[in-house]
């Protein structure tokens, strides 16, 4: 019974925040695909944990395949398109980093941060890392909760 | 070097903006080299060779006015500090622990002359633990246990020196400060079952097999302001008992009782002190 309700509520709380980015590109990362798969890091928060930095979602992946890497790349620049405001950087042609701030949900902000640590001068470490966040928060904000 | 044809296209519609002309886009593809000239009067922009031609040239001259700054900057790694990270406390099967401190007194034993008893001891000084991962855990382990009991007065623990046989008497008259004690050390080895039901709450059943490594019968009582101060070693204690232990446990605290079935002494050695319980607070289980 226990652990029927756990499997209840994690379906639960992954379909809502699933939904949390629906009409973005991005959404087909958070499908569930990485959860178990070996490289992968996805996490999840809503509820009391998210609130306390000011976020209704925080949604995260981190993928050490290169190949997944240009997968995440490649959506998060198509949904970087419809981005109300972006800050980016490329290197070697490649997109280093990435902050966009997207339309509205509501009275939420909605945040996509893309990071690709394979292009890191100083220690590159071959992990892409994607972030969705939904809430309150302004960029400033974000940013700092985000940046060291 | 798509970073380079950015900055060269920036620059120049800032300097086609400034103009106030139409934008114009220069776009040269996989240039071989672009050397870019700065003076206290303006920027210089040489770009030489080209995907189609090696020998193409490209210059692009760029005056500053009085009021203008030029900035020159270069990106810094993000460092980056994920604010949920994944717990890296992973749980394994197997794994080697020190638990379950237990202090407790005695609920009664089958032995009526017993007054009181007392009871410690740590479950397992080290145990191999397999952990199901899914709420339930085995183990086997070594611990040590002490078991104090003492007769109800006026009664107290006598022996034999020859015949090494332990058995109750009265002490002499007008004794006053009067205590017999019967103890036993054990080095216990149990075999323990728990169930958690959460991270916090779970119960412990253990069986375990005990070696009684040494008994000693104590009797202490004062006599005409003259103390007297017996101790009997070299007891015939059962070697070999078995006992049960059961727990129930919250956040690692909680309350245990052990039921000790075996005789203390072998038969026909003392008294039978046997179905002895006890009861007590149980750390870190």
């Amino acid at each position: 019974m226990k652990r029927i309700t756990i499997i209840i509520l994690t379906c639960l709380l992954t379909t809502m925040a699933t939904m949390a980015q629906t009409g973005l590109n991005i959404n087909r990362l958070f499908d569930g695909r990485y959860k178990k798969a070996a490289g992968a890091t996805e996490i999840i928060v809503t509820g009391v944990q998210a609130r306390e930095i000011g976020l209704t979602v925080y949604h995260s992946l981190s993928v050490t395949d290169k190949n997944q890497a240009e997968l995440v790349e490649g959506l998060v620049v198509k949904d970087g398109a419809h981005a109300v405001d972006k800050e980016v950087e490329y290197r070697n042609g490649q997109l280093y980093y990435g902050f966009y701030t997207m339309k509205k949900s509501k009275r939420d902000n909605r945040y996509i941060f893309y990071l690709n640590q394979n292009l890191a001068r100083k220690s590159p470490k071959n992990i892409v890392t994607l972030i969705y966040m939904e809430g309150l928060a302004t960029q400033d904000e974000i940013k700092k909760l985000i940046r060291k | 070097m798509k970073k380079i044809v950015l900055l060269f296209a920036t620059m120049l519609a800032i300097a086609q903006a400034q103009a106030a002309a139409p934008d114009t886009v220069t776009v040269i593809e996989q240039p071989k080299q672009v050397i870019i000239t700065e003076t206290p009067t303006g920027s210089l922009i040489k770009v030489i060779g080209s995907k189609e031609k090696d020998d193409y040239s490209f210059t692009y001259t760029m005056q500053h006015s009085g009021n203008d700054t030029v900035h020159t900057s270069q990106s810094t790694d993000w460092e980056l500090n994920l604010p949920f990270k994944k717990s890296s406390n992973k749980e394994y099967h197997w794994s080697v622990v020190c638990s379950g401190l237990y202090i407790g007194a005695g609920l009664g034993t089958s032995f009526n002359l017993v007054n009181n008893s007392f009871n410690w001891g740590i479950l397992n000084i080290a145990s191999l633990n397999y952990n199901t991962l899914h709420g339930q855990q085995f183990s086997i382990g070594v611990g040590y246990d002490n078991k104090r009991f003492s007769l109800k007065r006026p009664n107290c623990f006598v022996m034999d020196e020859e015949t090494e046989i332990v058995d109750t008497d009265s002490y002499p008259e007008g004794t006053i400060d009067n205590s017999s004690v019967l103890s036993v050390r054990t080095i216990q080895f149990p075999l323990q079952f728990q169930q958690f039901f959460g991270k916090k709450f779970h119960i412990t059943l253990a069986g375990t097999m005990n070696w009684n490594v040494y008994a000693k019968c104590n009797t202490h009582y004062k006599v005409n302001k003259t103390h007297h101060d017996v101790s009997y070693r070299g007891i015939k204690q059962n070697k070999l008992t078995f006992d049960v232990f059961g727990a129930l446990s919250y956040n690692r605290i909680g309350i245990y009782c052990r039921y000790s079935p075996c005789s203390v002494f072998k038969k026909g050695f003392g008294p039978e002190i046997k179905n002895t319980w006890m009861m007590g607070v149980a750390i870190a289980l």
